[in-house]
Order: C-alpha cells, then sequence, then structure tokens
C-alpha cells in the first residue's frame, strides 16, 4: 500500500531511453517540471514545477543504462518561498531490454520523514501548526 | 501542490497497517464502536498489554484516538489518515501514468 509501480515499453534501447530520463534537455518534455539532476550517486536532483513550486532529489543509484534512483528529500517549497513538509519517497527506474526496445518499470515507494535534511541542504522549515 | 501535511501522515500509517493484529483492532473498533484494551483482547488472541501497545502504536499514525471514560480510556476509529494513505497511492499512481504516457510520446516523436 505504500508503493507504486508502472511500466511502459518504449520502442527505443536502453541507452537511448536512458537518456530521455536523465538528461535536462530531454525531461522537461515529459515530466511535468523543470528537472536539473546530476545522474551520479550523491547527485542532486531540482524540480521546478509550472506552478512556481519547488522539490529536490539526492540520487541514490546511477547505472546506466540500467538503473536510476532517486529520493524525494521530505520538503517542497511553494511559489512564494514557503517550504512545507513533505513524504519522503524513492523513486526507482528500471530499465530492461526487451524485443520491442525497453521495458522501463518505474516504481515509487514511500520512506520515513526526516527534518534534518531540509536544513543541511539550506532549506529552513518553517514549523507549522 | 498543496499536499504537504497529507502525505507526510501516510508513511506511519502504512507501518501501523503492516500488523495484522492492528488491522483487526481497527476492524473491531470499526464494528463495535469505541472500546477499552480490555474489551478489544477479550476477542484477541493476545495479551491487553499487547493490545495497549497495538493501540499506541495506531494513535501515533492518528488512525485511533483515545477518551478517558471514568477510569477507562475508550479508543475510537479516526479513519482520515487512512484515506489520505489511499489518496497518496491514487495521485502518485495518477502521476506516474500521466509521465509515462507523456515519456512513450516524447520517445515515439523522437523516430525518424
Amino acid at each position: 500500500m505504500d508503493r507504486v509501480e508502472r511500466e511502459v515499453l518504449l520502442p527505443k534501447q536502453p541507452e537511448d531511453v536512458w537518456v530521455a530520463v536523465t538528461s535536462p534537455a530531454r525531461i522537461g518534455s515529459w515530466f511535468g517540471a523543470e528537472v536539473a539532476i546530476e545522474p551520479v550517486a550523491g547527485g542532486h536532483a531540482e524540480f521546478v514545477y509550472a506552478d512556481g513550486s519547488e522539490r529536490r532529489a539526492v540520487v541514490e543509484v546511477a547505472d546506466p543504462p540500467h538503473e536510476l534512483v532517486f529520493r524525494w528529500l521530505p520538503f517542497e517549497r511553494g511559489p512564494a518561498g514557503e517550504v512545507t513538509r513533505r513524504a519522503s519517497s524513492r523513486v526507482r527506474f528500471l530499465l530492461e531490454p526487451h524485443a520491442e526496445g525497453t521495458r522501463l518499470v518505474v516504481s515509487e515507494e514511500l520512506v520515513g520523514a526526516g527534518g534534518i535534511e531540509a536544513r543541511r541542504v539550506g532549506f529552513r522549515v518553517e514549523a507549522r501548526a | 501542490m498543496n499536499r504537504g501535511r497529507r502525505t507526510e501522515r501516510s508513511a506511519p500509517v502504512f507501518e501501523a497497517l503492516a500488523d495484522p493484529t492492528r488491522r483487526e483492532v481497527l476492524r473491531r473498533l470499526s464494528e463495535d464502536g469505541p472500546s477499552s484494551a480490555t474489551e478489544l483482547a477479550a476477542e484477541l488472541p493476545v495479551t491487553r498489554q499487547a493490545v495497549s501497545k497495538h493501540l499506541d502504536a495506531l494513535a501515533t499514525a492518528g488512525l485511533v484516538t483515545a477518551e478517558r471514560r471514568g477510569r477507562e480510556k475508550l479508543y475510537r476509529l479516526t479513519p482520515e489518515p487512512l484515506s489520505e494513505a489511499m489518496s497518496w497511492m491514487v495521485e502518485v499512481g495518477a502521476e506516474w501514468d500521466r509521465r509515462l504516457a507523456s515519456l512513450r510520446r516524447h520517445v515515439e516523436e523522437d523516430i525518424p
């Protein structure tokens, strides 16, 4: 119940799908946000949505062209700069070769929330009643 | 995207629901209404102490609240976090459906 998984068959080789998934120039076309990502373990990712809100993530695994894992940090910055808590979750992209190109499996799973990470990356979390 | 407090409560809810005895406690509260730990323990194959611990976990997850009735505590279901957890699944699932449909279109358009 704390995990969602979806898959899609894509008519391209895993190497090409990897680029579509990790290249800043390409992600914006499908993700639903402007994305800046360092696709290496320990790298950071920033997502800016159309309404001006932002979320950040940490890349945990980057194994081209097979697997990309990032973890959402447990907060969001709203359009006016206000910071609110969000549940942290881990997103995993698995790219498997398929007769028709690539089978992409995406999962998102809740993980425990943590406020310490907010301060480490420079967000000041305002307490809300 | 004002889902802050809602989704932040979901992880403890899923943890609370992971235990079958806790799910049974919720089911009994749902059917029988507010009950004490003693009343619940009478219906379950675990001790009253174990039931109290489970009720604490459920209260932490916001799934039950306790009120004092004389010397007893009565526990009552507060199912809102449960529906929030379900909402998380539905919303996140829908988000990925949208993204992957866009990704497929993006990949297909790129083919000469």
